[in-house]
């Protein structure tokens, strides 16, 4: 009796849980139905004052042709941008673009781009630019090739940037075997130097991984400019040392160590100097690391920076290359006040150095008269030729009857030191 | 009989309860099902995959959404969390941005919530974007001004009257912000109430009429009746000849876009001054070779009067050819139409090779490779065509560079 009256409670009970469990699988099953269907309905939040961002559905399998379903979304992108932006600029509109293109194909995309005509008014631009950046996330390939067939080069690198930081891999691939245009071959090594540039701030183990597959020369450039760019990052600065320390080639670590000293340096010169003291250097690299920290300091205040480095090195004629270029700078942003200062130093020696290669930053912004005077008070005629020949062969590309004139007006001796 | 219903109602309830518990954890509202699931990216550690694969608090959406990569997708998905959120929640948002951090995400996320607000409420949006950077003492940061057009922005597309109204006498809204967004709107007004509108903006008025000009001269430029309508118009506006000119350029480049042959012949039709019209001409000869460099080369090589030297290299270097062998066979075709044509090009290519030790700030290796692979292809080919020229040219050089040409291997790209 006992056992049947244990079973019967056993029983009922087991019913009971297997009902109630029954329920709650139902449940479940009917919650995710509906989500389903809300989701293919097209039923969008918006916040209770966006109405006017409501989006009826699009959805592909509710249209019955495909023509009417592209005719609808084509009319709702232009609704979308007829409003004018703040230089292009509408979070909601980039937004609903992205949404809706989610449901074209990228041929689809293609040919609605190839309808519009060119020298579009300005709303229909912007919408342009946000299809192209929307597509690009979607299928990058696709939308690089179309731009292929346009003059966009500045588009196309903003989007192949944007997509090495989305998808390194794939981007980076196709960087080396993408459909270009010449033009935009051309460019692919900046390209590339600019996006690895972004992408070492947002996944430098990445960034760092694709220098093993890049030539040399163009991974020494970019530790180059990662040093510029990360200098502040105590990490990544050790990171970038240890990378080039570890290249084989010296100049990699020379170059390394300059570029951090000097961006450090503008932002920092006691930090600068404090980092250089940190090294392990011969006296040699340690005057090419103190011209870099120069060169940092004279951003702010060029004539302080420059004065300082004379006095340390009196009597100094051979000045670090680094230097001469931080100095040829000066020359080529504010050549009134760099000459100004340069007529503060005695004559000759350090001066005729500094004469001497400022001339072809004055001459590459075609300050010519004013390189002409500068070369004529060289003393030293063996700087001087150099400097001569540097004006001549800019000169002569920009102007040639004025560089001809004023070869013509030089002294006999001047003309000698010229090449023919 | 009460003693059997007792179980049997507390089963039905508990079917019930678990019932609708588990419909409703497994049903997500069209509110929920479109917050997007943001992840996290790979690189935001301490935290464990399951738990960064759905984040249903929106503000660590956003704060995740910080760490990642700007671009299109995730600027989607910031401004889909964004527009489902309350004032409240925009100054918290607004609170997770670092100050001491520019990044593309951070700014757009900035902007996107000053937009948000504006739309909601755009007087308060305005007076708390103005506030930007004061914490930190920067009263004419970046932040600021972007803030601040962001939400003038979003207030502008709501309402334009009221924004209208409000920027002739607020000192928030700069002209920076304004001009352009109001030339824009007042362009697709009828030319009586846009001049309506825009009285009270003083010496801006100018500006504004120009924005507006120009968006008018985009849809003006297809048929010969809409471009004299244009024309007389600007002729008939009271607008000064120095304020006619960049309106008249952008309707020319338009016309440029949309048939560059008759856009260049009808040129000397447009009152723009001498400098601006030889401008506009190069500018769209340039856009015309990048286009169709084919097209363009034809109608330079025989239209009257010809290109100058100059301006042909320049076309000639603009061209978006598809590869290094057919931007050869058009230098040939350029340079037995004008002898004077392939020096003209080399002194060009000379000039860029040298362009890196001239501008010491921009000298780096791979430019200068760049550039003396594109002189040494350009040497190569002549010499191979014309052996005697190519050399007179060659030994006009400085003798590095001559050895250099001699000696380096091809490097085709």
């Amino acid at each position: 009796m006992k056992n049947t009256e244990s079973n019967g409670i056993s029983w009922s009970t087991a019913a009971a849980i297997a009902f109630i469990l029954l329920a709650g699988v139902g449940g479940h099953l009917k919650g995710k139905a509906d989500t389903i269907a809300d989701a293919r309905s097209g039923a969008r939040a918006v916040s209770g004052l966006d109405t006017a961002g409501e989006e009826d559905p699009v959805g592909r399998k509710s249209d019955s042709s495909d023509a009417l379903r592209l005719d609808r979304i084509h009319k709702r992108l232009f609704e979308i941008w007829k409003s004018p932006t703040s230089g292009g600029y509408d979070p909601e509109a980039e937004a609903r673009t992205s949404h809706l293109l989610e449901q074209m194909s990228s041929a689809e995309i293609e040919g609605f781009l190839r309808t519009l005509p060119p020298g579009s008014a300005d709303h229909a631009y912007e919408m342009t630019r946000s299809i192209l950046f929307a597509w690009g996330m979607q299928d990058a390939p696709s939308a690089l090739a179309y731009l292929s067939t346009c003059d966009s080069t500045r588009m196309t690198i903003s989007l192949v940037e944007r997509w090495v930081l989305d998808q390194p891999d794939a981007a980076l691939a196709w960087m080396d075997g993408g459909s270009l245009t010449l033009v935009q071959k051309r460019q692919m090594r900046d390209m590339r130097l600019q996006s690895l540039l972004g992408l070492s701030n947002s996944d430098p183990d990445r960034a760092f991984k694709e220098l093993s597959n890049m030539k040399h020369e163009d991974a020494a450039d970019q530790i180059w400019l990662w040093s510029i760019s990360h200098a502040q990052d105590p990490q990544m600065r050790q990171r970038l040392l240890d990378y080039a320390a570890a290249s084989g080639n010296p100049e990699d670590l020379a170059s390394v160590r300059s570029s951090i000293a000097g961006s450090l340096a503008r932002a920092d010169p006691d930090a600068a100097k404090e980092f250089v003291r940190n090294l392990k250097i011969g006296d040699e690299d340690a005057a090419e690391l103190d011209a870099a920290v120069t060169v940092g300091a004279a951003y702010d205040d060029p004539e302080a920076a420059y004065s300082d480095w004379v006095q340390r090195n009196p009597g100094v004629m051979d000045v670090p290359a680094t230097l001469q270029n931080g100095f040829s700078e000066w020359m080529d942003d504010d050549p009134d006040r760099a000459i100004k200062w340069l007529k503060t130093l005695p004559a000759g020696g350090l001066r005729d150095r500094l004469y001497e290669s400022s001339i072809p930053a004055l001459a590459g912004s075609e300050h010519f008269d004013e390189a002409a005077g500068i070369v004529k008070t060289i003393d030293s005629p063996s700087l001087r030729a150099e400097a001569l020949n540097a004006l001549q062969t800019r000169w002569l590309l920009v102007d040639s009857q004025k560089a001809a004139a004023w070869k013509d007006g030089l002294p006999a001796e001047d003309q000698a030191l010229l090449r023919k | 009989m009460m003693i059997r219903l007792k179980p049997l109602s507390l089963t039905l309830l508990a079917a019930l309860l678990t019932a609708w518990i588990s419909y409703r954890q497994s049903y997500r509202s069209p509110a929920t099902t479109h917050v997007p699931q943001v992840k996290a990216p790979s690189s935001v550690s301490g935290r464990s995959s399951r738990e960064m694969a759905v984040l249903t608090d929106k503000m660590e959406q956003l704060h995740v959404l910080l760490e990642r990569p700007f671009n299109s997708r995730t600027s989607t998905e910031t401004w889909d969390i964004i527009s489902g959120l309350s004032v409240a929640q925009i100054r918290q948002a607004l609170d997770l941005i670092p100050k001491d951090k520019a990044t593309d995400a951070a700014e757009n996320m900035a902007r996107a919530l000053y937009f948000r607000w504006a739309q909601m409420d755009p007087s308060e949006a305005l007076a708390a974007a103005a506030l930007e950077g004061k914490k930190e003492g920067a009263d004419r940061s970046p932040n600021k001004k972007q803030a601040l057009s962001s939400a003038y922005a979003a207030w502008f597309k709501r309402d334009p009257d009221a924004a209208i109204l409000y920027a002739q006498t607020s000192t928030l809204v700069s002209r920076w912000s304004y001009a352009d967004l109001m030339g824009k709107y007042l362009a697709t007004l009828p030319p009586a109430e846009a001049a309506e509108k825009m009285r009270g903006f003083g010496k801006d008025e100018a500006e504004i009429a120009g924005v507006a000009s120009k968006v008018r001269a985009w849809g003006m430029v297809s048929s010969p009746e809409d471009r004299k309508a244009f024309l007389d118009g600007i002729a008939s506006s009271g607008m000064t000849a120095a304020d006619a000119q960049p309106v008249l350029k952008s309707f020319t480049m338009s016309w440029g876009l949309v048939d560059p042959a008759a856009a260049l012949v009808g040129l000397d039709g447009i009152p723009l001054d001498d400098e601006e019209k030889a401008q506009t001409h190069k500018e769209i000869m340039l856009g015309w070779a990048g286009r169709n460099p084919v097209e363009a080369l034809a109608w330079a090589a025989k239209e009257n009067p010809p290109e100058t030297m100059a301006n042909l290299v320049s076309i000639y270097s603009n061209c978006s050819f598809p590869d290094v062998d057919s931007a050869l066979a058009s230098l040939d075709t350029l340079s037995r139409n004008s002898p004077d044509f392939r020096e003209e090009f080399m002194k060009l290519q000379l000039g860029c090779y040298y362009q890196d030790s001239w501008l010491p700030f921009g000298r780096n290796g791979t430019a200068e490779r760049l550039f003396f692979s594109d002189l040494k292809i350009h040497y190569d080919h002549w010499a191979a065509s014309a052996p005697a020229a190519a050399e007179k040219w060659v030994g006009s050089l400085e003798p590095a560079l001559q050895q250099k040409l001699h000696t380096s291997a091809d490097e085709k790209h």
